[in-house]
């Protein structure tokens, strides 16, 4: 591998993990995940409107 | 007679031991998939994203869509650090391998392929020309949802105004979503509680686009193999963006390679130009899905970890 694609791996791999600390330790984010953990069928019938979009009688 | 037995047996297997990396790719993405589906076997929702095209909202998903993520946070004007570190980490670690084994849209377009339809190629450069499409919907969809999350920020109620795309813009018209979702609730509530007859004169402008849609992309796989892997997928073109120095990748050796018979581009989906690389093949179309190596009939090729 030359220098430059080692250079550039490693930038990556360090923006990557950089991101998941911070998605995991910064509050806000974690809001988000927990929200992402939570997806229940209690959660998914808003959530489901883009793909029902245009749909027929979706819930009659 | 011995002799002529095993010779008819091998000349029988052949077509199966010729194609093995195939079949056992085969049987992982179809594992996969029923891992996805892991609802309809007791299997719990897990806070997990992965960067495929299957949508979260389908009936039995276990896990996250990470480019539906993506929106979803940046419609919520929350910075998508999680989706965007998916991205970057399956990218340079194991390229586009989860295109290659574990993509549900990606095991479609595999199955159409076999279809035996004439399948054509385009040229080189016109591969990476339209690669470029899928380049502008992904930063199309991403300017949409953040345009989205600003709306939100100036209050919650004003993000009602984008429709069904105020979540996630690109599922609205997705073909993945359209295949695994939409149809999907479309049998178990639309036909169900009516007859078909009476509901078609009610079918609305977005269910139909997205049905013409999902046809025109069927039709365009079945003649170009994974054309909308190479072209049209946003989930592709972020990943490729990080891929391209993956750790894991196909790796060529020269010094085997004397023929330069060309079989391996010929058997490759993504028509990556594999020998005009002199040994690491390091191009953002690659899904290490090993048909060439399965071609090269002088082990040149190989799958390996290239740092
Ligand atoms: S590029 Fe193809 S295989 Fe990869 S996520 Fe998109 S549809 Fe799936
Ligand atoms: S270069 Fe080889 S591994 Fe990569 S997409 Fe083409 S056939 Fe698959
Ligand atoms: S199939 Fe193998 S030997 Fe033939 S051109 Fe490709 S790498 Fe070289």
């Amino acid at each position: 591998m030359s220098a430059r694609s080692r250079i550039n791996l490693l930038f990556f791999l360090s923006i990557g993990i950089i991101f998941l600390i911070i998605a995991i330790v910064v509050p806000e984010q974690m809001g988000m995940y927990e929200l992402i953990s939570d997806f229940n069928d209690k959660s998914v019938k808003d959530f489901l409107s883009a793909y029902l979009n245009g749909f027929p009688h979706p819930w009659s | 007679m011995a002799t002529s037995q095993k010779l008819n047996l091998s000349a029988f297997l052949r077509p199966v031991l010729n194609r093995k990396i195939r079949i056992i790719r085969t049987i992982v993405q179809l594992v996969i998939f029923g891992l996805l589906n892991g609802l309809m076997f007791g299997l719990p929702r897990l806070p997990i994203l992965l960067p495929i095209e299957y949508p979260t909202g389908a009936a039995f998903s276990t896990v996250w869509n990470a480019f539906e993520a993506l929106q979803y946070a940046l419609s919520f004007w929350v910075f998508p650090y999680l989706a965007i570190s998916i991205f970057v980490l399956f990218g340079a670690v194991v390229g586009k391998t989860t295109c290659g084994w574990a993509c549900p849209f990606g095991l479609v377009q595999d199955l159409v392929s076999y279809i035996p339809t004439k399948k054509k190629k385009v040229s080189k450069p016109t591969n990476v020309s339209l690669g470029k499409i899928a380049i502008v919907i992904a930063g199309f969809v991403i300017a949409m949802a953040a345009i989205i999350g600003i709306t939100y920020n100036r209050g919650e109620i004003n993000k009602l105004a984008f429709g069904a795309g105020k979540d996630m813009p690109f599922s609205t018209l997705d073909p993945s979503s359209t295949l695994f979702a939409s149809l999907y609730y479309y049998l178990k509530w639309g036909l169900v509680t009516d007859s078909f007859g009476a509901e078609i004169g009610q079918w609305r402008f977005m269910f139909i686009l997205r049905l013409i849609i999902f046809v025109i992309v069927l039709i365009l796989i079945a003649i170009y193999p994974r054309a909308y892997c190479r072209w049209i997928c946003p989930t592709g073109a972020i990943l490729g963006f990080f891929s391209k120095h993956s750790l894991l990748g196909i790796q060529r050796n020269p010094n085997r390679c004397v023929s330069g018979c060309n079989k391996c581009e010929q058997a490759c989906p993504m028509q990556v130009p594999i020998l005009s690389y002199d040994k690491n093949i390091k191009n953002k179309m690659c899904i290490n899905c090993l048909e060439c190596v399965e071609a090269c009939d002088e082990g040149a090729l190989k799958l390996t970890f290239r740092f």
